[in-house]
């Protein structure tokens, strides 16, 4: 009890200085960016969007103030050129560097309610159903959607809806088709008849991912075979296990686990140095960054990539 | 000095077994015959040619046996911990984390995992963190308590408010840093997954002084539990012992929590449980809770690596799951005789 009460208590105090410091500057760039955006209002409104909970949200006119509590559905506003409407975000977003000057109105455990009705947000977008309840409540026009696990094609599909709800659907449509470029020009530079070299993927603490999840998935894209076959979602590996499978490659942040550990010596991917860490966050997130963060996994593993 | 020398030799053979079993199951097969060879080969006894694996070697020397053998001493500290903690608060709810070692650990934990960037640099430096987190909060709250007097129970408040504080910042920390909290609660949650020798020769020389030192003073520990004008009318410096007791048993909590992280409910039940077999005679208690508490984490430990082959549980989870229950059925099995 203490500590929760100590807790709200200090996020009450960043939560107002926040609030302070972000209003001034967000009006202004409201107004600036809204007149460039009319020309691709392609939507006839209302629209109806079908939710997670197999819902349909009907949405009656252009909204031109939305809470985004989704780091893949801020960066794929700012990519169709919709940044300047988001008002709320959560504070673990950290793409595009705009997004940061966004008022933080969340986390992932926890919304701030009065935060976000002193936005007067026409759309409030969550990944977690947990906070429905508490938005409808208060006449808030709530969009559900999961966030995705598995079926990384999905994200086309993400951003067209988002264009279709902003009225900017030509812009939608074309990030959508450059995103399947990419991963069509991905496909075609692997070769899925070679033999698929044997990857580790370590979160940290030999944290991985397993078949089912995003990462499963884009090993399976670039004919990585996933040691970590036979795990459902995400698990802790047992290092037996690691030493057993003898992985070809290991993605890990941080490379000491393995190299300073005497166990793991006899892995192939120790003893040829094969040891890499991913720079940026973009798999981590699955918006239109998602193909960079592919690459940049494949440059590792593939020389002349 | 009385020592149960019966009973101890009994209980280090019942605890030698049950790490040579552990040592042979995991999740890969090992025949109990090549590792018998692994060993003896690396021993040197007699020269045997090699006919297996590396990597079997590799599974055997650096993954199970250090392994098996930090679970050991790790049950021990805890359970030698509790045991103390318990004579001196003369309090049956005291556990090894009652005066803010826990909080303390998982708050220098939590600021490292949470505030720097380079993450090679974390895993190396939470051992040190965790330990020095825990020092820094017991020597607090102790140094808060003799301005007060220092009886135990302003120990005990002090030590309570202490964490209560820690926690909140913990708690902060964890909700406003970093999105990915798995590597954090998984290392409070604790286990041995990453179980290497030089974690075992780093605490080993720490929890086998605080070991020695709490068997040595166990006689101490009965005249505790009279109170303290009796106790000093037997010629006994309380405050002295009390200093000892604190500063002995927290060095061996953080030794234990720094690598292993924060495993529940083995320093609280283990002392109960031989109490309850044999009796409150601390001379007995000390040893004894030792090392059942050393035979409770190696069997939860071999548990949580090998159930859900090839994940790993955390060991915490087991501890409760494992002594739980036998906890109870000791004390159902006490009011009857009453």
């Amino acid at each position: 009890m203490k500590n929760n009460l100590i807790t709200t208590m200090m996020f009450l105090i960043v939560a107002l200085s926040i609030t302070v410091a972000c209003n001034s500057s967000n009006t202004d760039s409201n107004q600036l960016n809204s007149n460039q955006n009319q020309k691709n209002d392609t939507t006839k409104y209302p629209i109806d969007i079908l939710d997670s909970n197999g819902e349909n949200v009907r949405i009656y006119e252009k909204p031109e103030k939305i809470i985004v509590l989704d780091s893949a559905a801020v960066e794929i506003l700012f990519a169709i050129g919709q940044g300047d409407k988001i008002v709320g975000t959560h504070s673990f977003v950290t793409h595009p560097e705009e997004a940061k000057q966004i008022p933080k109105v969340g986390d992932a455990f926890s919304i701030n309610i009065e935060k976000i009705i002193e936005q007067e947000p026409d759309l409030v977008y969550i990944f977690f159903n947990k906070f429905a309840e508490d938005l409808n409540k208060n006449q808030l026009k709530v969009l559900y959607i999961k966030t995705l696990e598995n079926d990384f094609s999905n994200i086309s599909d993400q951003i067209l809806m988002w264009g279709k709800i902003t009225g900017n659907q030509d812009s939608a449509i074309q990030l959508s088709e450059k995103f399947q470029d990419q991963i069509e020009n991905i496909q075609s530079k692997i070769n899925y008849q070679s033999e698929s070299p044997k990857i580790f993927i370590d979160t940290t603490d030999l944290w991985t991912s397993g078949p089912n999840t995003l990462m499963g998935e884009v090993l399976e894209l670039l004919n990585l075979s996933n040691i970590a076959h036979d795990i459902s979602g995400y698990a802790q590996l047992n290092p037996e296990i690691i030493i057993e499978r003898n992985p070809d490659f290991i993605i890990t942040p941080n490379p000491s686990t393995f190299k300073n550990n005497p166990a793991f010596q006899e892995i192939s991917a120790v003893k040829n140095n094969k040891i890499f860490t991913l720079q940026s966050d973009a798999l981590s997130v699955p918006g239109p960054r998602f193909p960079e963060g592919i690459n940049e996994l494949a440059s590792l593993i593939y020389p002349d990539w | 000095m009385i020592f149960p020398w019966k009973y101890t030799l009994l209980s280090l053979i019942i605890l030698c077994s049950i790490m040579v079993i552990s040592i042979s199951i995991g999740p890969v097969y090992i025949s109990s015959f090549e590792i018998l060879k692994i060993i003896t080969n690396k021993l040197q006894i007699i020269e045997i040619e090699k006919s297996w694996p590396q990597s079997f070697e590799s599974i055997i020397l650096n993954i199970r046996m250090p392994r098996v053998f930090l679970a050991g001493i790790v049950g021990l500290a805890l359970s030698i911990s509790g045991a103390s903690y318990q004579a001196l608060f003369k309090n049956p709810l005291a556990d090894p984390y009652l005066l803010g070692i826990a909080s303390g650990a998982a708050l220098s934990v939590t600021i490292v995992m949470t505030q720097f960037e380079n993450s090679s640099l974390i895993t190396n430096f939470i051992p040190v963190s965790a330990f020095s987190g825990a020092i820094i909060c017991v020597t607090a709250t102790y140094y808060i308590s003799t301005k007060q007097h220092g009886s135990t129970n302003t120990l005990i408040l002090s030590g309570i408010a202490i964490a209560s504080i820690t926690q909140a910042c913990t708690s902060f920390l964890m909700l406003y840093s970093n999105p990915d909290l798995r590597p954090l609660l998984s290392w409070i949650l604790g286990g041995f997954a990453s179980a290497q020798w030089d974690q075992i020769l780093i605490i080993g020389p720490y929890i086998l002084i605080s070991t020695i030192i709490s068997i040595s003073i166990s006689k101490y520990f009965n005249l505790i539990q009279l109170n303290q004008e009796h106790s000093q009318q037997l010629g006994l410096n309380t405050q002295k012992i009390k200093l000892i007791i604190v500063i002995n048993s927290s060095i061996n909590t953080a030794a234990a929590v720094s690598f292993a992280g924060i495993i529940g409910f083995v320093g609280l039940i283990c002392p109960h449980i031989i109490r309850n077999i044999f009796g409150g005679d601390y001379r007995n208690i000390i040893p004894l809770s030792g090392i059942f508490g050393a035979i409770l984490l190696v069997l939860s430990d071999t548990i949580s690596r090998t159930i859900l082959n090839p994940v790993e549980i955390p060991v915490g989870i087991l501890t409760a799951l494992f002594g739980g229950p036998f906890f109870l059925y000791l004390l159902a099995k006490t009011k009857n005789q009453n």
